[in-house]
């Protein structure tokens, strides 16, 4: 399985990064440099965490469009807890608390009224807007010296955000690729009603990824906050939609059952190098999403023709999948889509 | 008849994929109002020539003719227009829209604006050609698979209809359906519009089929009447040769009590009351018509749906909580195994190991072993493919079953539930999954077979109950089950 999604994926972003790096190191010196690699990091870890969170859901077949919002809030909810005069680590315990629940909350209702989770998470995009611009009182929160050692401490000599990243980015891919749990997430998100026959535990699985991702998206939150200093009520907007396309762009379908910790970080890199080299070519900054809406077109084309190909072999292709948007849209439940599912409600 | 011209007239046809050749010099002519069968184990090359006979795809050699003229271009449409149809396999139904509207769904009368009037004038017209009651403003949705079939078959006949190719019509449906299905075919008949029919069925080829060609290997092995040919001259010209003998002969332990129990059980109105005990080395059967309630009380036997009264005991006195806490106790082959039995898009080692991902052990999962494992369940199971990675979509329905099965057989559960193990697969498979079943039975675990196929569960069973409409109405050895005494005891109570 790795070794097919090596040339699908990987192969082509690890690529396209190599080539605009390279251009842009031979427009402008020092692109192509430790310092400047270091800078990206940071700036995509926010994206990063988040976009790591989601691909537990995504492979689920699951989906959670209020995560940009929730890290705003959790960044707001940290700053405010400071600046009662809490310390850090009880805001820190207290955040991570919130994102676990709140977590548990989304699992819960999606499993137990079997709601789409785009429009019930949609609403939560709202919510959480609505709730961190009350607590912040429409403006950014300052925390001044506190977190200090989240915005500029090392630990072995890398920023703290870079490494929070990286050990997410580890953990996340082991527990994905070696556990139990991570390969019944996988075949929730392959076939649910397969999966639930064949006796996995689904519903626990629904919530447990819900709790990873909200509990990952409040770490987001905390770093969000340390980086600009405040608690800024707006900072996370549309945060969601970048992690869910870094996911996809890192070989994730919609459908669900596919999708790699490694392929969304390297999903949310591209978009990062992307950035970067607007700013030393001196492209207007507006430019930065036309480029990245760009690559994940290409991407998906890319993908495409090699699926029509391989379709002729007969397997089904990506792209089909990737619109099928299982569990993830709001298309009504085909009659017989969940037999079991029905005859349960039956009972009832 | 003979000297009329043959609706579709297929002649040596061949067709090479890389690395196997599908069809050699396959010659196959359906003549206006014959009811022709075709049949062949799975890989035989059915799907290859339906695909040539339909324009999917262009053979290497050979032509094809339609109403006396050779057609040599191959395209669906071009086929369409010549009145070629197709009634695949998957139901093709839009099911937002109306009985009607899916009738003519591929041209609704009206110049510019749909004319509605006409629309369900036709399709109400269409609907009694072929002896359908059904209204064609209702929706779809409340219908059964059975009754979208008949409506596909609506669609596909028009004036222009030469021929309908019907790619194993029977496979989802009950015997009263297929009665119905056979009337509408009947019709076709008497409209000379000419019927190739795809079954592994043999009673619905002796039925209701004229001339039958038998493929084997890509090749054409017996062409002719049905008049005059025996069942075991068929299957033998299938399969070449085939001992049909299920051994039976496994002990039923009782001295350890029954290995699950149902005391009263009830499903909303589908299980009114089912009570018996099975023991460990038997296979019991449930059977009956396709509302009998037996594919209601699998889901029970296995905990995926909790009874409305009356509980499922297992040995030692456990109750029957939920699947996912059954996991480790009652194995599942549910029915539609490609909705509820697999996962489509992930490889065959992949569904194997569902099984070890189902019941509870180490958190960890090594990947050098779990590859070790799927192996080994793959050989144990009798999968053929030339390696666990191969996506398990690529299997033929056979395989596929096997497939869930395998996934069961490290397990060791006391207690398998088999949900129509059978449908739609070819008869090799079916004898091996039999063999598989009793061998699993003969090694202490309680086996349960629900099935609507009558002759399956005569073959394979030491015990049968018959059900109707949610009871037992009858209990009955394995042995003594012929299809005319099942169908005899479902009738009468």
């Amino acid at each position: 399985m790795l070794q097919g999604e090596l040339v699908r994926v990987f192969v082509p972003l690890i690529s396209a990064v190599v080539l605009l790096s390279l251009y842009t190191e031979y427009k402008r010196d020092n692109f192509i440099a430790w310092a400047n690699l270091e800078n990206i990091l940071l700036q995509t870890s926010v994206l990063g965490i988040i976009a790591i969170g989601q691909t537990f859901l995504i492979a689920a077949g699951q989906l959670d469009l209020s995560v940009g919002t929730f890290s705003a809030y959790c960044a707001v909810l940290a700053a405010t807890q400071v600046v009662n005069g809490r310390s850090e680590l009880l805001a820190i315990v207290v955040v991570l608390l919130v994102g676990a629940f709140a977590g548990f909350v989304w699992g819960a209702v999606i499993t137990a009224l079997r709601i789409p989770p785009f429009i019930l998470t949609l609403g939560g995009l709202s919510v959480f807007q609505s709730l961190a611009l009350v607590r912040a009182k429409n403006s950014p929160v300052p925390v001044r010296d506190s977190f200090e050692w989240l915005r500029t401490g090392d630990v072995f000599g890398l920023r703290t955000p870079i490494v929070v990243l990286l050990v997410v980015l580890v953990v996340a891919s082991l527990v994905m690729r070696y556990t139990r749990f991570g390969r019944q997430v996988y075949a929730l998100g392959s076939a649910e009603e397969a999966s639930y026959l064949a006796g996995l535990p689904t519903k626990r699985t629904k919530i447990i990824v819900y709790m990873i991702s909200s509990t990952l998206v409040a770490i987001a939150g905390l770093i969000l906050m340390a980086r600009i200093g405040s608690g800024d009520p707006r900072s996370g907007g549309g945060l969601e939609l970048k992690a869910i396309a870094a996911v996809v762009l890192g070989g994730a379908t919609l459908a669900g059952g596919r999708g790699t910790p490694i392929g969304s970080f390297l999903g949310v890199f591209v978009l990062g190098v992307v950035q970067a080299a607007l700013t030393f070519l001196n492209i207007n900054d507006s430019w930065s999403d036309f480029v990245f809406g760009g690559v994940l077109i290409v991407a998906v084309l890319i993908t495409a023709v090699s699926d029509l190909r391989r379709e002729n072999k007969g397997q089904r292709g990506r792209l089909s999948q990737i619109f099928s948007m299982r569990g993830a849209a709001t298309m009504p439940a085909q009659p017989a889509e969940s037999t079991a599912v029905q005859q349960r409600q039956e009972n009832t | 008849m003979n000297d009329a011209v043959p609706a579709l007239d297929l002649s040596e046809i061949s067709k090479s994929y890389p690395g196997a050749r599908a069809l050699d010099g396959v010659s196959l002519r359906l003549m206006p109002g014959e009811v022709h069968a075709l049949v062949g184990e799975n890989g035989a090359g059915k799907s290859t020539l339906i695909k040539v006979a339909s324009g999917a795809i262009q053979a290497d050699s050979g032509t094809v003719s339609v109403a006396g003229s050779v057609v040599t271009h191959a395209s669906r449409r071009a086929f369409q227009a010549l009145g070629i149809r197709v009634i695949y396999q998957e139901r093709q139904i839009a099911r937002d829209l109306s009985v009607g509207e899916n009738v003519l769904l591929d041209r609704l009368p009206g110049t510019g604006f749909v004319s509605w009037r006409r629309t369900m004038a036709e399709a109400a017209e269409r609907l009694a050609v072929l002896g359908l009651d059904l209204d064609p403003r209702s929706s779809v949705r409340g219908l059964s698979v059975a009754q979208w079939q008949l409506i596909e078959i609506a669609r596909a006949v028009d004036y222009g209809a030469r021929a309908v190719i019907m790619d194993e019509p029977t496979a989802s449906l009950s015997r009263v359906e297929v009665e119905r299905l056979f009337g509408v075919v009947n019709a076709l008949r008497e409209r000379a519009v000419a019927v190739l029919y795809i079954s592994h069925h043999l009673d619905e080829i002796f039925h209701l089929a004229d001339t039958v060609t038998v493929l084997r290997d890509g090749r054409q092995v017996f062409d002719g009447p049905v008049t005059g040919l025996t069942p075991e001259r068929l299957v033998s010209e299938m399969f070449g040769e085939l001992s049909h003998a299920v051994d039976r002969s496994s002990t039923v332990d009782r001295s350890n009590g029954p290995a699950m129990s149902l005391v009263d059980v009830h499903a909303g109105n589908r299980v009114r009351g089912v009570s018996c005990e099975i023991f460990p080395g038997e296979v019991v059967g449930f059977t009956g018509g396709t509302g009998s309630g037996t594919t209601e009380l699998a889901s029970v036997l296995v905990g995926a749906r909790r009874p409305s009264a009356g509980s499922v005991v297992l040995s030692g006195g456990r109750r029957l909580r939920s699947r996912t806490a059954a996991a480790g106790s009652v194995a599942f082959l549910p029915s539609d195994r490609k909705r509820r039995g697999l996962l489509l898009d992930k490889s065959i080692a992949d569904n194997l190991l569902l099984g070890q991902l189902a019941v509870k052990g180490s958190p960890i999962l090594a990947p050098g072993r779990q590859r070790k494992l799927a192996t080994m369940l793959m050989k144990a199971a009798n999968v053929k493919s030339d390696s666990a990675d191969r996506g398990v979509r690529t299997l033929s329905g056979g395989n596929q079953q096997k497939v869930i099965i395998g996934r069961w057989l490290e397990v060791n559960s006391p207690v398998l539930v088999f949900d129509e193990p059978t449908a739609g697969i070819d008869i090799p498979s079916k004898l091996e999954i039999y063999a598989t079943l009793r061998r699993l039975a003969s090694e202490g675990a309680a086996i349960v077979v629900c099935s609507t196929d009558f002759q399956e569960v005569g073959l394979v069973t030491d015990r049968v109950f018959v059900m109707r409409e949610g009871r037992i109405v009858g209990e009955i050895a394995g042995v003594q089950a012929s299809e005319q005494r099942l169908i005899e005891m479902e009738m009468s109570a």
